[in-house]
């Protein structure tokens, strides 16, 4: 699904460049689980950006689903981002003017999906994280793994096939966290969605099936919990 | 997804009421004011527009060549339009207009045992109404003219006068004066549209006037509007006048100057007809006799400017407000970006945000339109009305306007908000970036530059407005009540100055055919006895008391004196007159003649005349135009009678002595009503224009002012925000609420102070060149510019201490635990 190769990102400091991401070579099968673990500042961060398109390495090749990311079009690449990416933050990111319905909502709008079918889509989605009580809240009337859950919501709206995760249980309670683990995985076993989460937490990363290390803009080993796999 | 851009915008104008009650704020205002002078030019550009025919419809207008100058009149020789006419088939009406109460005066009609006065009277032709366009409630418009004593009454006048406009129909009435003096109401007109470059209450038909029968060619009365046929060209026609003037008027000049029409214009006299369109004659003319004051293209032109410009200013707050509030709303860029959203459809909804914010503006402009508009009337001397407001197709406008005005405001914030990375923001790694910074104190700076220039501009005109009405003038003007038409004393002048002297508090009183600040100061030309060369200049015929009653002070010799019993000849002058006659040193004694028949005997032979005195300079004309000089001479020549009678009255006994004089007038003109000015209002009255001028630019620096500090405090809010982490460590550092407060006020002070360096010269430059419209004006000093930076940086304090001063006590602990 996802390959990465020989990506590398710097930034010029005093001339000398200064490594956040150095040489990552990086195969991803759908389904996958995949944990990224690190210090701060090994770059974890950014290497969820790049493969979530919204940030550019300095070097290297990213093909998705067999097609060269940098070489497409804009366009393409939105399309191609907006109908397969979901993102998950670990501050939660909701819109503070809109409710959790219209929050959850957002990304439709930017797929032109029809009022109905909006409507049918969001409905569901409340539904089924129970939070159908809550649709006209706003997010500072929520508490953390509320908020979460919502984000979570909308980031699977749209029915992506790769979730993508900056610490998201970063600001959570461990109750909280663990029931957003748990969800996670379910999406992954029973939804076959392929997760990428950047986590601090062995624990959390235990939930994966997949995790890697970094350290210093490197990849330091690869564990596969299933190595008869 | 409109829907929802527009759920977002309210929602988001709602969550930061501050922000944008401030910003609704400031662009209501510029929009009010914007509004406010689309009304004012509209009603100026809609002049004379009721006439059915106000296409087709020319006045005749001519300049009358004098040797080395010309002036310009507004009326014609009143046998030109026939003459016209009779040459030329594309002149289909003409119809002439006399301002029968303008010159001369007043009419006053007895109904019954009632007297009216009316001041809107005008004679015109029989076929007026073929030219015109008028709403006739009673009586028929072909026809209502054509009698000799026929009168068409405006509505509200029938209402007075009669109750109603079918009571009126058909009713007769007397007047004073010479001729025909039963005049009959032959129909009732709808008023007279406001917006004409003239009005009328009373219609008089010419035709019942004995002087319109006698050809003249020469002497000019007639107001003389061409109705042309629909495809003429009155470039054409324009350019045929001259073919009448040799052929009817060469004659009569002959006749009047005693010489032949070619050595008439050898010596540079001459006639130069030319046409004005009807629907121009506001915006364009102004000459001698107009109907009425007329309005100006430059003071459209400068309220449309001032429109733009504040306009302008609003949007720059706008547009400043909008990006400082970048942080607030990076996030949810980059939220929308991350989730799917692409630029043009951020931009859309910033846009979307920025017109729902302009049209509350719009309604919150509408509200403030209608507190200001008696504001603004005054200013502009209109009289604007509310009607426009209502209209729907006026509503439809103002929405689409707002709408433009939200667009335009918004777009600059619209592609600064949306082209903000996602990762950037949502990282926290956001800030505000140094270019965004630069614009956003260049756009306060500008605001504040011409706020500057037009503080400096109220005081310079202030001052030269005190100027002209200060003690410089030469002579006393306060507590000087001036009576109109005191001829009408006649013989009877000397016992009611007696009369008048008996009321306590009246001081002293004096004769004279005219005041300074009115322009009834005659042209005259005298000569020393024997000389060839002749004075031009202004003469006026005072009794013994004017120089005393207005505290001029003799220069040299004597003022006219009961005690010398040869001072009908006597003249006195102004040092100028004396200069220009070339008197030398020792003017007094000096002897004078004058060509004016009014002057010398009434078989034409000269008298001599002998200087009794010379006056020191004073400005009786605008201090436009340099002193001119002025011949006095003594009305004891005549029965003592002179038409102002100005009386001096001690300050105290002001308000029961104007009274007291009045009964009195009462007692000896019993059919004339008491008409009195205040001399100095006489005088400010002189310098409406500059008046103007005065209150647009006092009501708009303050405009300004209150505009360009709506953007600091934007700004500075903004900064502060900014900086509140800095503030809050700075603070546990040990650092006091005053040190703070300095930080933050320090780069603002700054750049008003830059910024006033900017608008000065402007200012100086501007104000330059409007003094240069004064013959006599004040220097424009230093401290005016050092008062007008110091009020703007005073108000820049205020407005930064604000903002400054809550950050500065804020609680530091709160602010880092949150960061």
């Amino acid at each position: 699904m996802i390959a990465l190769q020989h990506i590398s990102k710097w930034y010029n400091i005093g001339g000398k460049p200064n490594f956040v991401l150095k040489d990552i070579n990086l195969n991803i099968q759908e389904g996958e689980f995949l944990s990224i673990m690190g210090p701060s500042g090994s770059g974890k961060s950014t290497l969820l950006n790049i493969i979530g398109m919204l940030d550019l390495p300095n070097e290297g090749r990213y093909d998705f689903f067999g097609q060269s990311v940098y070489d497409m079009k804009e366009k393409h690449r939105q399309d191609l981002y907006k109908k397969n990416i979901g993102f998950i933050f670990q501050a939660y990111h909701l819109i503070d003017e809109l409710n959790v319905y219209e929050n959850i909502e957002t990304p439709l709008l930017y797929q032109n999906v029809k009022s109905s079918e909006r409507k049918a889509m969001v409905g569901d989605m409340l539904d089924r994280f129970n939070i159908v009580g809550k649709k006209d809240l706003f997010p500072s009337q929520l508490s953390g793994g509320q908020q979460q859950l919502v984000g979570i919501a909308r980031a699977l709206i749209a029915k992506p096939r790769l979730l993508l995760a900056d610490e998201p249980t970063g600001n959570l309670n461990s109750k909280q966290g663990e029931e957003i683990m748990q969800l996670f995985k379910q999406l992954n076993e029973e939804e076959g969605i392929t997760i990428i989460q950047v986590t601090h937490s062995e624990k959390n990363a235990e939930y994966g099936s997949r995790k890697i290390d970094l350290l210093d803009g490197r990849i330091q080993q690869h564990i596969k919990e299933n190595i008869s796999l | 997804m409109l829907k929802n851009y527009f759920r977002v915008a309210l929602r988001s104008l709602l969550k930061r009421k501050g922000y944008s009650l401030i910003n609704i704020l400031g662009l209501a205002t510029g929009m009010a004011v914007c509004l406010l002078i689309v009304l004012f030019v509209k009603s100026e550009l809609g002049y004379d527009r009721h006439n059915e025919k106000g296409d087709s419809i020319y006045r005749v207008v001519f300049d009358r060549i004098y040797p080395g100058r010309s002036t310009s009149y507004s009326m014609i020789p009143q046998s030109i339009g026939p003459a016209i006419q009779k040459e030329f088939p594309e002149v289909q009406e003409v119809t002439r207009v006399f301002n029968f109460t303008g010159g001369i005066g007043n009419f006053f009609m007895r109904v019954g045992d009632k007297t009216f006065e009316e001041k809107k009277v005008l004679a015109v032709d029989s076929n007026f109404f073929r030219v015109f366009t008028g709403t006739f409630l009673v009586g028929n418009p072909a026809t209502a003219l054509q009698q000799q004593n026929a009168v068409v009454l405006s509505e509200s006048a029938a209402k007075k006068i009669y109750g109603s406009a079918d009571a009126a129909m058909g009713k007769q009435f007397q007047t004073d004066g010479d001729g025909n003096n039963t005049f009959l109401v032959t129909g009732v007109c709808k008023d007279w549209p406001g917006n004409s470059h003239f009005t009328f209450d009373l219609l008089l038909s010419v035709s019942g006037f004995p002087f319109i029968r006698q050809p003249n060619h020469t002497g000019f009365a007639a107001h003389t509007y061409l109705l042309l046929s629909p495809h003429a060209n009155p470039k054409a026609l324009e350019s045929k006048l001259p073919l009448v003037v040799e052929k009817y008027v060469s004659g009569a000049i002959e006749q009047a100057f005693n010489q032949s029409y070619q050595d008439f214009k050898k010596a540079g006299n001459g006639y130069h007809y030319y046409l004005q369109p009807l629907q121009k004659i506001h915006l364009i003319s102004d000459l001698e006799a107009e109907l009425s004051p007329n309005g100006s293209l430059a003071s459209v032109y400068i309220f449309g400017v001032i429109a733009v410009f504040i306009l302008f200013l609003a949007c720059i707050n706008f547009i400043n407000l909008s990006t400082a509030r970048s942080v607030e709303r990076a996030k949810e860029v980059g939220i929308r970006k991350t989730f799917g959203s692409e630029k043009n459809a951020l931009i859309i909804q910033f846009l979307v945000e920025s017109v729902v914010l302009a049209l509350f503006a719009l309604l919150l402009a509408i509200g403030l339109m209608f507190i200001l508009l008696p504001l603004f009337n005054q200013v502009s001397g209109k009289n604007l009305t509310h009607s426009y407001l209502v209209q729907p197709l006026f509503l439809l406008v103002l929405v689409v306007f707002a709408i433009l005005v939200g667009v335009v405001a918004g777009l600059y914030p619209a592609f600064v908000l949306s082209s903000f990375q996602p990762i950037e923001v949502l990282k926290g790694r956001f800030k505000s970036n140094k270019k965004g910074l630069v614009l956003r104190n260049g756009l306060v700076v500008f605001q504040f530059a011409i706020s500057v220039i037009l503080i400096i501009a109220a005081i310079v005109v202030n001052q030269q407005m005190r100027y002209m009405l200060g003690d410089r003038l030469g002579f006393r003007k306060d507590h000087i009540i001036i009576i109109e038409r005191a001829d009408l004393l006649d013989r009877r002048t000397e016992s009611f100055k007696t009369e008048l002297l008996k009321i306590p508090g009246v001081e002293m009183i004096t004769g004279t055919s005219a005041m300074p600040g009115t322009q009834n100061f005659f042209g005259t030309s005298w000569q020393k006895e024997n000389a060839k060369e002749t004075l031009t200049g202004r003469g006026l015929v005072v009794d013994e008391n004017f120089a005393k009653t207005l505290g001029l002070a003799l220069k040299e010799g004597r003022f006219f004196s009961k005690e010398f019993g040869t001072d009908s000849l006597s003249v006195v002058l102004n040092e100028k007159a004396v200069q220009e006659l070339g008197l030398g040193a020792n003017p007094v004694g000096a002897r004078l003649t004058t060509p004016d028949g009014f002057f010398n005997a009434p078989d034409g032979k000269p008298y001599v005349y002998t200087v009794a005195g010379v006056l020191n300079d004073f400005h009786f004309q605008s201090l436009h135009q340099k002193i001119s000089p002025l011949v006095i001479t003594n009305s004891a020549r005549g029965n003592g009678a002179n038409n102002l009678m100005a009386v001096r009255v001690k300050a105290d006994n002001f308000k029961a002595a104007v009274e007291d004089i009045e009964n009195k007038w009462r007692e000896f003109v019993k059919d004339r009503p008491f008409h009195y000015n205040f001399f100095d209002q006489t005088l400010a009255d002189q310098y409406l224009a500059e008046q103007t001028t005065q209150k647009i630019f006092t009501v708009f620096s303050s405009l300004a002012i209150f505009i360009a500090c709506i953007g600091l405090l934007g700004l500075v809010a903004y900064t502060t925000q900014q900086r509140t982490r800095e503030i809050s460590i700075r603070k546990v550092l040990g650092a006091t609420a005053s040190n703070i407060v300095n930080m933050l006020s320090k780069d603002f002070l700054k750049l008003v102070l830059v910024t006033s360096l900017i608008g000065l010269p402007v200012a100086w430059l501007g104000m330059h060149k409007w003094l240069q419209d004064f013959a006599y004006r004040v220097n424009i000093s230093w401290w005016v510019f050092v008062m007008a930076a110091v009020v703007a940086v005073v108000i820049a304090l205020l407005t930064i201490s604000f903002q400054s001063l809550k950050a500065a006590f804020s609680n530091p602990v709160k602010n880092l635990r949150s960061e």
